[in-house]
Order: C-alpha cells, then sequence, then structure tokens
C-alpha cells in the first residue's frame, strides 16, 4: 500500500504550516484555528507525525515547532522540496515490493499519468537485465522505477538507458566530484565499483511506444558488510565511498530534476548534445575491450560513443559501431558486471 | 481485480472452459468484457487445414535445429498462400533473446499458439529491454531471429499464421478502456 494517509491529509497539511516557517513556533489552538479542525485532530495528526519519524519540539509551554523529517522515501516526502515539472508529480511509495519495475508496468497498465515516479523502501525480487538480481535490503539504497510515455518512436528509446546514467552520474558527481564512471552503456561506477544499475523496459505496439519503465536501483548508505559476499569485491555504495549517510529524499529529489532536464533534451534533439559529458564520465574510452552481445564476441579499442549512444570500436577488420552487449576492459581482470 | 494481460489470460482460459458466453470485469478504472461464441462455419469443416511456412523462408540456421525442423515437417501439405501471415518486425537494432532469462524457457516455440498481445521474445539495445509482443493470435508458423544474436530495425523476427488457430471456438475479443484519472 502507498505509505500515504489514507483519506486524512491533515497531518500533510499540518507538516506544511510547520514547515514553511520552521522557526516559529505555534499553540495547539492557534493550529487548530489555521486548519479549521478540532484541537484533539491536531494533537492526533502531531502523534502520527511523530509515529512516522517526524521530530517535532514542544516546549513546556505546549509551542509546537518542526525539527527535522525521517529519510524515508515517502511521497509526502519526496514531494516536498521536488523541483521538476512532470517527473515525479505523481508518486507512488511502497514499503515492500517484489520491484519497483514490477509495480510501475502495472500501474502504468492501469493508466497511470506520464512522469509518475514509483519507489520502495525493499525489493524482494530487485531485478537486473536478463533475469539477474539486484541486491535491495531495507532502508539503505534507493529503489525508483520512473514510467514514460514519451512520443518519439520506439528505436529511439534505447538512448534513455544511457540518458539515466549520465542523468546519474552527474546527481553522484556532486557527491564525490570526478569519481564517478559510467561503464558503457549505464553502468554507474565509483572507483570502479557498481554503484547502481539501470533497467529499462519498454512496452510498444510497433513502432509506437506504450510506456517506458526506467528502473534504477542504487546504493547509499550500505556498509561494506551489508553487501553478500558474492558482490562485495564489486559493489559499493555512496556511503563506502564517501564515508558519511546521505540523505535519501534528497539525493533522489535531485537525480529527478536532473533525469527531467536530460528527458526533455533527450525528446528534442536524442543524445546530440550530451555526447561530450557521455564521454567524459565514460571508462572505457581509450582501452582495449572484449564485447560479448548475445553469443558474439568481439575484441577492439573504444574510441567513441556515437550519436545513438553506440560505443565505437576500432577493430582488425575496421570501425564497429556496437549498439549492445557487456563489455570488459581487456588488460584487467574480467569480472560480471553485477 | 486488476485488469492486466495476465488475468485477462485467466479470463480467457476460465470462459473457454465453462458454458458461460460472455464475461464483464471491471476495476481499476478499467473495463473488459471478454464473449465467446461457437462458430458454426469452422465446425463444419471438422479439423482446419494446417498451413505450413513454405520451405524457402525457413532460414538455415532454423533448418538446422531439430526442435525447428521436426515442427516444420508436415510441411508438405504447404499451400503457397502466405498473404495472411503476419509478420512480428523488431522495432529497433538490438540483440534477440528467446527467452526472459539464459535458464528460463523460451516465451514461445514453433507451432506453438500465441493470443495478441502475449510476449514472443525481448530486443535489448543499451541494455533497455523490450519485450515484443505478437501483433496477432495464432499459431507461430516460424521464429526466424536466433537466440542471442544481432536484429535490424524491421527484421521479421516472428511469423505469425493468425488463421493457424485451431479451436471450434471463435472468441470475441473486447476491450473497453476509460481512463482510470
Amino acid at each position: 500500500m502507498p505509505q500515504q494517509p489514507p483519506s486524512d491529509k491533515l497531518p500533510d497539511d499540518l507538516l506544511l504550516v510547520l514547515r514553511k516557517r520552521p522557526e516559529k513556533s505555534y499553540t495547539t489552538f492557534g493550529l487548530a484555528r489555521k486548519l479549521s479542525r478540532p484541537p484533539e485532530d491536531i494533537i492526533q495528526a502531531l502523534l502520527r507525525l511523530e509515529e512516522w519519524g517526524y521530530k517535532i519540539h514542544t516546549t513546556r509551554k505546549g509551542e509546537i515547532s518542526f525539527r527535522s523529517a525521517p529519510d524515508l522515501l515517502t511521497a509526502t516526502e519526496m514531494t516536498y522540496g521536488l523541483k521538476t515539472k512532470l517527473i515525479g508529480r505523481r508518486f507512488f511509495a511502497f514499503g515492500k515490493v517484489t520491484s519497483t519495475n514490477e509495480m510501475a508496468a502495472q500501474l502504468a497498465e492501469a493508466g497511470v499519468y506520464d512522469g509518475t515516479v514509483v519507489t520502495a523502501e525493499e525489493q524482494t525480487h530487485g531485478r537486473g537485465r536478463l533475469g539477474r538480481s539486484w541486491y535491495s535490503p531495507p532502508g539503505a539504497g534507493i529503489y525508483v522505477s520512473i514510467i514514460l510515455r514519451p512520443k518519439f518512436r520506439a528505436e529511439l528509446a534505447p538512448g534513455i538507458s544511457i540518458m539515466t546514467a549520465l542523468a546519474l552520474s552527474e546527481t553522484l558527481n556532486e557527491y564525490m566530484l570526478g569519481k564517478v564512471q559510467v561503464k558503457w552503456p549505464n553502468d554507474v561506477l565509483i572507483e570502479g565499483k557498481k554503484v547502481a544499475g539501470i533497467l529499462t523496459e519498454l512496452s510498444a505496439d510497433g513502432p509506437t511506444i506504450n510506456q517506458l519503465i526506467v528502473g534504477v536501483g542504487i546504493n547509499v548508505n550500505h556498509r561494506a558488510g551489508d553487501f553478500p559476499a558474492d558482490i562485495r569485491d564489486h559493489a559499493t555504495s555512496i556511503r563506502r565511498a564517501s564515508g558519511r549517510n546521505e540523505q535519501r529524499v534528497l539525493l533522489l529529489q535531485r537525480f529527478l530534476a536532473r533525469f527531467e532536464k536530460e528527458y526533455s533534451k533527450y525528446e528534442k534533439d536524442g543524445l546530440a548534445r550530451s555526447r561530450t559529458r557521455l564521454k567524459a564520465y565514460s571508462s572505457l574510452l581509450g582501452h582495449d575491450v572484449t564485447l560479448v552481445s548475445g553469443t558474439d564476441t568481439i575484441t577492439g579499442h573504444a574510441v567513441d560513443i556515437d550519436r545513438e549512444g553506440r560505443l565505437v570500436l576500432r577493430t582488425k577488420e575496421g570501425k564497429a559501431s556496437i549498439a549492445s552487449g557487456e563489455v570488459t576492459v581487456s588488460s584487467a581482470k574480467p569480472r560480471a558486471s553485477d | 481485480m486488476f485488469i492486466n494481460e495476465s488475468n485477462i489470460r485467466k479470463l480467457i482460459r476460465l470462459i473457454e472452459e465453462s458454458d458461460i458466453d460472455s464475461i464483464e470485469v471491471s476495476g481499476w478504472g478499467r473495463k473488459v468484457k471478454i464473449t465467446q461464441r461457437v462458430d458454426a462455419a469452422s465446425n463444419g469443416h471438422g479439423s482446419a487445414p494446417v498451413v505450413m511456412a513454405p520451405q524457402a523462408t525457413v532460414s538455415p540456421q532454423a533448418a538446422r535445429s531439430p526442435e525447428i525442423a521436426s515442427a516444420l515437417a508436415p510441411s508438405e501439405t504447404t499451400t503457397g498462400d502466405t498473404g495472411r501471415y503476419v509478420e512480428v518486425t523488431s522495432p529497433m537494432v538490438g540483440t534477440f533473446y528467446t527467452a526472459p532469462s539464459p535458464e528460463a524457457s523460451p516465451y514461445v516455440s514453433p507451432n506453438e499458439k500465441v493470443v495478441t498481445g502475449q510476449v514472443l521474445c525481448i530486443v535489448e539495445a543499451m541494455k533497455l529491454m523490450n519485450e515484443i509482443e505478437s501483433d496477432a493470435s495464432g499459431r507461430v508458423v516460424e521464429i526466424r531471429g536466433e537466440n542471442g544474436k544481432p536484429v535490424e530495425y524491421g527484421q521479421v523476427l516472428f511469423v505469425i499464421d493468425p488463421e493457424g488457430e485451431i479451436t471450434n471456438c471463435e472468441r470475441d475479443f473486447h476491450e473497453s478502456e476509460t481512463d482510470a484519472g
């Protein structure tokens, strides 16, 4: 169930009042008058807020003021201070789900709006590509899916994976300047270890896109020991790299704002205006790489990312533009991407 | 009830196994009505003739696979009438996958019956997974894509025979939708 108050929006309204001027103290009666509700309701709502983890300060005289909000990906927290026009204006926050992409697909089938965002505190079956899993323990990470209903044709959809990796890299770069890289097409790395995974799923009717679901898993506050042994060596979190806890709500809001900016560029010009930045973040360019695409293997020197987002390899047979596959740097020890 | 593809399929199965001729379900602002009627014409035929794809259209790779070869074995009855076949093409450049994961069984096999909207395969490009759905109800005549190999934009992946569904009832499938908002 969405973690939103079912029918009574009083706690939300109360929060808005208290937050607008956190330096100000209010009396129960003052708030009751302001919100046209009996004082008992105000007291009940304040208790609810405290249950959800909001810190409300009460003086001995009974004056009330706002202290802090919990770092929970609730609809209330996520939409408060969100600086987007489309992405995340409709928000579904779940506690535990199988996977946010799966929830998003069901919501999309039910007809939710373009830009709807689905989050969860925990995924029991966090999915990666081709049946792989994404480790998704409660509270530590961000598990989010964005539902898009673009007007462009289905053949232009794959670039969205790359665009998402760029938006995410730029967001993470604010937290740890210069340490973020993208392993083509969309593995986001910090110091060579995977910090975020992206799974984009398209539903189209021939060339017409029904919906595009962009699923993102970000390791935020995981400690080294939080990762299962088999992925510990090649997975990391923002906390592991920076040494401190980060606010997930703020991080996700920043990401959604970046995403919206990149998406509107993409709708107009594809990746044309992002190529320079894409190349700057790439962990592959300038390296000899091995690419496994389905059942084919190609080796070559990674020289470029083209306007369609394809990786350009210089091989013995000439240049090859690659649209899909798993890449490893040949000189380094090969390892699984997730 | 949540109206999604799998629930609609469940409803169709339910109605097929029963004497009910119409069922209407609504939920989440959507409504679906499924009706079934016995088709006199196809009853008259007894078993409908099986029309196979002409051998020439089978790709060499497909012919090598014993599974596909045996599925195409009765193709002596070929009529050459392929105009009614529906071709499912790739909407983008990418890699063709017959199953959701390497361990999973393929979405469909040759000769299998499929319904409109059923997922036939995945085409992946730059880690975007595109579940390709069938444009028609019918029988899978041919799978032209090869698992794990690249496909081009517009390349034919599947050939579906819309009349290949050998059943003595014909389904009327209406889906009327109202916006959930």
